[in-house]
């Protein structure tokens, strides 16, 4: 995979508007076939990554190549990618049918060909018999199917999708998610997919790219980014972690008064932070601390059950705030009750920035 | 939806005052279409139903001609509106000057006609008697292109509002998804915008025709070489007196307007209904 040619190869690009900085520089590479994830924060700047992509704005810096070739000067028309917005943007005034054989229409197919390819792609994201509606006739979830058909039948390199299922309930969102992991799969196109949901981005992506304040901050494979963050943004922003920040001390964290124990040595005096995933910390019902945890005592401060998991939050005498995950026991102790809470030295990751 | 908790003499109150707004406004004109079909003209005592006034209208050469003058400056003047309307109207939606690039479209609403129909006369003779001077040309001479310049500077603003009004309910994603599809910017407009402010440009279209139809003091100024109906009816006025004639000429001009506007009407009403 490695020598091969890039689907999307972007060098230093960014973007400003007058004096806000929508993306800094930044690299970007996406593997042919890859179903690749923009995940952040509002305002992150995933939304602006995209239509550099697609040749919608235009970069104030960089250069973007599409399977090889330059496209920083050309205009979206003359780019091999296409986009499904998050609203509005399917032709209100145009059927189903006439709204996904628009692209084929300017590409002037003849038009037998363009009603079987039509219909060969509605079958695909499941539309078959709504040729003739209008979109203002079909539900979000119905339209944001169209926008795919749409996109699809171009046969473009590269589809971009720009929060394409923030409109539709938490089910809906869920089956489109898989839907969209399929069809990828047996288009086999490289996809590029923005969300601010996480667990959308699980679901999909064969690596997410966890863009925030302008940056590409990190990424990595779903299980990495969860399981191995790099960053301390990331440890914040994926999952549920307590996060210490403190100074490293050799073997240690001090986090003012009390020293934490790291899974790795760290270089003495820095600044660093250690993240420990909620569901490797466990609330201690008067046992003893077994041999190689880390356990800090506070208050018991709010208690929710979940089904699955139970959730407890933990007041550290710090003033900080833990939230421990445990499936299915839920500790015993009531809200206002002195606990402590541990984990195993080894689940704990260390930050540098 | 909430009428059905509304008081309903505040209905009915509001189509009250619909109804003397019509009469208000459209009396006067009944009675001047009433008088034309007079056989005994203004003031008679009897009335004999007749279109005799018409047809003599359409018997009479200058008046003729100055319909067709007529018309051919409101066609002039449709065409180079429009396109300069629609591209205001895009301008404005894309500068980071709106207020004074709204003002300035909007300017010439506020200047008396009489004035901005002095001031261009002025302005036309002296730039005439430059080229000619100068370049021995008959440029800005008195003529249909004077006409048509005064008269697209007063129904620019309303053809700019009319489509930025219809322009505002378009959503610019359906170009950038028209672009992707491969779209040039132009197919893009006119695949996909055009169709969808299309009933914008028809109201502006029907609005300039009636503005332009209608227009009096400044094609008076700067007319050159032709009368239009309404020139045409006041010097007639001027020199004649009001004769039955003239109330056919009045009933005319007001049937053709209302003719235009209920068209309009009756279509966007069909359009509000799909
Ligand atoms: N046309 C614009 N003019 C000025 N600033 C802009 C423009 N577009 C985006 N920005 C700014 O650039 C930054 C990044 O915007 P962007 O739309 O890329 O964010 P995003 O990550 O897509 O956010 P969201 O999840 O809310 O869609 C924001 O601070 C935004 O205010
Ligand atoms: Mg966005």
């Amino acid at each position: 995979m490695s020598n091969s040619v890039l689907a999307v190869e972007a060098t230093g690009i960014a973007k400003s508007y007058g004096t806000v900085q929508a993306l800094k520089p930044t690299d970007l590479r996406i593997e042919p076939n890859e179903y690749y994830v923009l995940l952040g924060p509002s305002g992150g700047g995933k939304t602006t990554t995209l239509r550099l992509i697609a040749g919608l704005v235009r970069p104030t810096a960089g250069r973007i190549s599409i399977y090889g070739q330059d496209v920083t000067e050309l205009a979206p028309d003359k780019r091999s990618t296409s986009m499904v917005f998050q609203s509005y943007a399917l032709f209100p005034h145009m059927t189903v049918e006439e709204n996904v054989a628009y692209g084929l229409t300017l590409r002037r197919m003849p038009r037998d060909e363009i009603r079987a390819e039509v219909s060969r792609m509605l079958d695909l994201v499941g539309l078959n018999g709504y040729d003739n509606r209008r979109p203002h006739e079909l539900s979000g979830g119905q339209q944001q199917r169209v926008q795919l058909a749409r996109s699809l039948v171009l046969h473009s390199d590269i589809l971009l999708l720009d929060e394409p299922l923030a409109a539709l309930d938490a089910k809906l969102r869920k089956d489109m998610c898989l839907e969209l992991k399929n069809i990828q799969k047996t288009v086999g196109v490289t996809f590029v997919h923005v969300t601010h949901n996480q667990e959308e981005a699980m679901t999909v992506a064969d690596r997410i790219g966890l863009v925030a304040g302008g940056e590409l901050v990190e990424q990595g494979s779903p299980e990495a980014i969860y399981n191995r963050p790099e960053k301390r943004f990331t440890a914040d922003f994926i999952g549920e972690n307590n996060i210490f920040d403190g100074t490293a001390t050799g073997a240690g964290l001090d986090i003012g008064g009390r020293v934490l124990g790291l899974p790795t040595p760290a270089e003495t005096g820095r600044e660093i932070s250690l993240s420990v995933r909620s569901e490797d910390m466990r609330l201690l019902d008067g046992e003893p601390k077994p041999e190689g945890w880390q356990a800090l005592s506070g208050t018991l401060i709010d208690k929710v059950y979940l089904g699955l998991i139970g959730s407890s939050v933990v007041r550290l005498e710090s003033g900080q705030d833990i939230t421990v995950r445990q499936v299915g026991a839920m500790s015993s102790g009531e809200v206002g009750a002195s606990v402590t809470v541990a984990w195993p030295t080894e689940a704990g990751r260390i930050h540098l920035s | 939806m909430m009428r059905e908790y509304g008081n309903p003499w505040a209905h009915r109150a509001k189509w009250l005052y619909l109804i003397f707004v019509v009469v208000a406004l459209m009396s006067p004109v009944l009675h001047t279409v009433t008088i034309s079909f007079n056989e005994h003209g203004f003031g008679a005592a009897d009335y004999d139903f007749t279109l005799v006034y018409y047809f003599d209208l359409f018997r009479n050469e200058e008046i003729l001609a100055a319909l067709g003058w007529t018309f051919w400056l409101a066609f002039v003047v449709v065409v180079v509106t429009l396109p300069m309307g629609i591209l205001s109207a895009k301008f404005y939606q894309t500068t980071r000057w709106k207020v004074p690039f709204l003002l300035l479209m909007l300017a010439p609403l506020f200047i008396p006609a009489d004035i901005m129909a002095a001031a261009l006369l002025v302005y036309f003779k002296t730039l005439s008697r430059f080229f000619s001077d100068t370049f021995g040309l008959e440029w800005f001479d008195l003529s249909m292109t004077t006409a048509v310049i005064g008269q697209v500077l007063w129904c620019l603003p309303y053809v700019f509002v009319v489509v930025l009004v219809t322009m505002a309910r378009y959503h610019a994603e359906q170009t950038e998804a028209a672009r992707i599809c491969g779209a040039t910017a132009w197919r893009a407009f006119w695949d996909v915008e055009f169709p969808q402010i299309k009933a914008g440009v028809f109201s502006a279209t029907a609005f300039t025709v009636i503005l332009s139809f209608n227009e009096y003091t400044r094609t008076n100024f700067l007319k050159g070489g032709f009368e239009t109906f309404p020139t045409y009816i006041v010097s007639y006025m001027l020199n004649t007196g009001m004769t039955p004639e003239t109330y056919a000429m009045s009933g005319l001009v007001s049937m053709t307007s209302i003719v235009i506007v209920g068209a309009v009407l009756l279509l966007a009403l069909r359009k509000e209904q799909a």
